[in-house]
């Protein structure tokens, strides 16, 4: 039977044709002009394409003294220094004498022989020209000659690199990635180095370009993971891409779950930690923030500084972790039900000071947690926000209105605010910061349904929640792995953070034949050989 | 027109119709903290015509932190509680009454001691337990105390200078004091079982004009009152039931002069019922240990033959707490708190078939044997006490 065809689907497709037929328009004027070996046509239709854009230069020369030439690039993303003075000055300079034999075309001959310019590479197509220089690459045209030079001495002004501001340790390396994709994957390739190490580069973003690029560890990540990652990449039809959060809500699995199936860090050091557990990681240009999948629910509650402090200190601070997430998610709804709802689960003495405490608040317990809670996310957004001589001004004032001033007043009771501080501090003690936003999104239904249902509605609330987390998976891993489904060895590295030279196998995302991590047998003891 | 793809439509409906259920229910059976009067303890008494008298003690709050300073002196002066009283024909009648009385909801959850009048007791407290037990807001760990010579709401009405709430003061001091947690619990598993008969704790009235204390025990007979003992025949109880863990037991030293003072540190009891010539008897053997606290005998108590005449002293002081206990319960009040017949039943169940019918009557004639030993283990930093000299020492 043939389905109906709906309006929408017709409407849909049109849209798709405009806009394919817009980006086609676009590059066909492009592809269109063949490079001819006539300098003035070429400089021509290059004048023509970028009538306006006042940051490209173009500059005639003569090179090698007899033929007419031109040097086309962007300033600001080109390396001029290094342009000017390897590039220019070679070829122009009267004192270089070059003994130019005639049976090579000139183009050959300057990049075999004269450029000492690494990143060197012939072009036969206007769109490709086109592209190398707005990708800062600076474009030679010959006169006479239909191939052009593309040198690869981008630069330019670039952030350097500094320690990332979301991501403290105390004890780790301070490196963190910058804007620049080039530097961030050198800085992957110092830690890793071994051919091993694949990259895989896309192009995102019809207008911007963005450059994407791929990063796992042959042999250690599941190949189906890599083709997956790979085929959700490809599959980005997208204007531009503004921060990896484009490609990261592109790809995810769960676009409306609140919790995140996809990593992101500013960190070298985690990323080259998640490719050696076969993660794959995917860095984008123009952004600080590399993401890696698979993540499950647990690497959420890790931190990298887990792995370089002591592993009996680590595990302990991962307890606490765990305690102040759960508190983080149910304090405010715990406290609301148990005290509109389950009075005699209080101790006697409890009650009564919350009682003399609550006497002359005006709201039921639900509204003053929403009230509070609500006020307290503001004051955080504020806090962000502001700039940051005026932000230490709103949290003083913020502290001081809803601390005390309304304590005092009576507008909400003490043990309320006790609460809130203490879920809100609960909330900061999350490493992943995007994770944190989930479970703070998520206290507001919970207390919505404890102040209707008590903690029924906590335990209902808190079941589906648990419910949807194992349902989710990320990159065809369980999100709750490796609690459930259980494998009892990737539980060494969940709560407890078992010592180094006990982990001996790698996280079954890995493949197996790559599967040990260290041999066993390296327990450090006195007077042992190996 | 807002246009609304059908998937959409479906869970924008069922959306609604849970945030309807979640916002408009009213919130079923909420009850803001505010809105509750906290039952701290209650009391019931006979009323004229039959009626019960059910009296509750009611937490005053007390404000809050609201103006620290300004509170000060004032909020001193103010009772921290509040006592209501009702008349009706059973409890949740009378408690009916009480609640018209009341603006905010009654509420039993954290209710911790139960007052019975003498008069009420006297005369049975069925129907109180049945309704105590039968509510799911009460707690089975509630205190049970009789108010000896007197109504159930005087107690309630006294004040105490140190607890806030004056009842909390009786709960704490059936712990420390008395030693014996008597509450709702044991008295339905006491009345439920053959052979043992249930106990409260019994508060009187302090000398002054305010305050109570404790007086001993109430004894139970099929769940009237029947009689105290007092608190020097309770520790006689604690000893037979092996509860005596801890405290002080003192006893003057027969031909030495003085008395020591033992600080308990363990004890347990064992009840053996025996049939001798086809009479039932009770073997109770009363074992146990301690340290020297005091002593202002004269004699050094680091010599082992001096520990051993302290030790037949505090064997025998013990004897005679817990003979008294039983004699009271025996002939005066003649009512099994020991659970003698229980004893009999576990053991001797074949026996005990025999003996159940009379056993009201056996009671009170059992012939009960009593084997105390308790040891003294250490004397303490000291031997003889510091302040003695040295000639004044008797070492043997």
């Amino acid at each position: 039977m043939k389905k109906p065809v709906k309006v929408e689907d017709i409407i849909r497709r049109k849209k798709q044709k405009q806009y394919d037929r817009l980006q086609e328009e676009d590059t066909a004027m492009l592809q269109k002009f063949e490079l001819t070996n006539i300098l003035s046509e070429n400089e021509a239709f290059l004048r023509e394409v970028f009538k306006g854009c006042t940051d490209i230069v173009i500059r005639p020369f003569t090179i090698l003294k007899f033929k007419k030439a031109l040097a086309v690039y962007v300033e600001g993303i080109t390396d001029t220094k290094l342009l000017d003075e390897e590039v220019l000055r070679q070829l122009m300079d009267p004192q270089n004498p070059v003994d130019y034999p005639a049976d090579i075309s000139i183009v050959d001959f300057v990049e075999e022989q004269v450029l000492s310019v690494g990143k060197i590479k012939s072009i036969s197509t206007m769109d490709e020209a086109v592209k190398s220089i707005l990708e800062g690459s600076t474009v030679l045209l010959v006169d006479g000659e239909v191939n052009v030079l593309s040198l690869g001495i981008s630069g330019g002004e670039r952030r350097s690199i500094s320690e990332p501001v979301t991501e403290v340790v105390i004890r780790g390396p301070r490196e963190g990635f910058t804007e620049d994709i080039n530097t961030n994957i050198s800085l992957l390739r110092r830690r890793l180095r071994t051919p091993k190490l694949k990259m895989e580069s896309f192009l995102i973003g019809e207008i911007s370009r963005t450059k994407v690029t791929i990063a796992y560890l042959q042999g250690i990540a599941i190949d189906k993971v890599v083709q997956e990652v790979r085929n959700r990449v490809e599959r980005i039809k997208i204007d531009s891409v503004m921060e990896s959060s484009y490609i990261e809500e592109l790809i995810e699995d769960a676009p409306f779950s609140p919790f995140p199936t996809v990593q992101n860090t500013e960190r070298p050091d985690v990323i080259a930690a998640n490719l050696l557990e076969g993660k794959i990681a995917i860095f984008c240009d123009n952004t600080p923030f590399a993401l890696s999948v698979p993540v499950v629910f647990w690497g959420q509650l890790h931190s990298n500084e887990d792995y370089y402090e002591r592993f009996t200190m680590s595990t302990f601070l991962r307890g606490i972790r765990l305690i102040f997430t759960v508190i983080a998610l149910i304090a405010p709804s715990i406290y609301v039900a148990v005290t509109t709802f389950h009075q005699q689960m209080i101790p006697s003495k409890l009650l009564m000071s919350i009682i003399d405490n609550r006497e002359p608040t005006p709201f039921p317990a639900v509204i003053e947690a929403l009230i509070m809670e609500i006020t307290f996310e503001a004051l955080r957004e504020a806090g962000i926000r502001l700039p940051k001589p005026v932000g230490q001004a709103v949290s003083i004032v913020g502290a001081l209105v809803i601390g005390q001033a309304a304590v005092e007043a009576g507008l909400i009771s003490a043990p309320m605010v006790i609460v809130v501080s203490i879920t809100g501090i609960a909330s900061f003690t999350i490493p992943r910061y995007n994770f944190a936003y989930a479970i703070r999104v998520l206290r507001f239904p919970l207390i919505f349904l404890a102040g209707s249902f008590g903690l029924y509605g906590v335990t209902l609330g808190v079941v589906g929640i648990l419910t949807h987390l194992v349902n989710l998976r990320s990159f065809g891993i369980p999100y709750f792995s490796p609690v459930a489904p259980l494998n009892i060895k990737g539980l060494k590295d969940v709560l407890v953070r078992a010592p180094i030279w006990s982990m001996n196998v790698r996280p079954n995302l890995t493949t197996d034949e790559n599967d040990v991590r260290i041999p066993r047998g390296q327990k450090p003891k006195p007077g042992s050989k190996k | 027109m807002l246009k609304i793809n059908k998937k959409y439509a479906k869970l924008l409906v069922t959306g609604n119709i849970v945030l309807c259920l979640m916002l408009l229910t009213g919130c079923w059976d909420r009850t803001e903290i505010n809105d509750l009067a906290l039952i701290t303890a209650s009391s019931y008494d006979m009323a004229p015509g039959g009626k019960l008298q059910y009296s509750v003690q009611i937490l005053l709050p007390s404000g809050g932190s609201k103006g620290g300073g300004q509170g000060g002196s004032g909020s001193q002066e103010k009772k921290s509680y509040v006592v209501e009283t009702a008349i009706g024909i059973d409890p949740g009648d009378a408690e009916k009454n009480i609640q018209k009385k009341f603006p905010r909801r009654l509420f039993r959850g954290h209710r911790r001691v139960i007052i019975f009048g003498e008069e009420l007791a006297r005369n049975g407290l069925e129907i109180m337990l049945d309704s105590i037990g039968r509510d799911p807001q009460n707690r089975l760990r509630t205190n049970v105390i009789v108010a000896k010579g007197e109504k159930g709401i005087d107690l309630l009405k006294s004040d105490y200078p140190i607890e806030r709430i004056p009842t909390e003061a009786m709960r704490e001091m059936t712990v420390l004091g008395v030693g014996i947690d008597a509450n709702i619990h044991d008295l339905l598993i006491a009345s439920s079982s053959e052979g043992v008969q249930g106990i409260a704790l019994a508060f009187e009235k302090g000398e002054g004009e305010e305050g109570f204390k404790t007086a001993g025990l109430a004894l139970f007979k099929d769940l009237k009152l029947a009689g105290y003992i007092d608190s020097e025949k309770t520790e006689g109880f604690l000893w037979i039931k092996g509860k005596q863990k801890k405290g002080i037991i003192a006893s003057e030293v027969p031909g030495y002069d003085g008395i020591v003072r033992v600080n308990i540190k363990s004890q347990e009891a064992r009840i053996v019922p025996e049939m001798k010539q086809n009479k039932p008897v009770i073997n109770i053997k009363i074992l146990g240990s301690g340290s020297i606290y005091g002593n202002n005998t004269k004699l050094d108590l680091s010599v082992p033959d001096n520990i051993k005449i302290v030790q037949k002293a505090i064997n025998e002081r013990i004897r005679k707490q817990v003979e008294n206990c039983i004699v009271s319960a025996q002939k005066e009040v003649g009512s099994d708190i020991f659970g003698f017949g229980l004893a009999f039943s576990q053991f001797k169940p074949s026996q005990w078939k025999k003996l159940e019918k009379y056993w009201g009557y056996i009671f009170p004639e059992l012939d009960v044997y009593l084997s105390v030993d308790f040891r003294i283990k250490t004397s303490g930093m000291a031997g003889p006490p510091l302040y003695l000299k040295e000639d004044e020492i008797k070492k043997k």
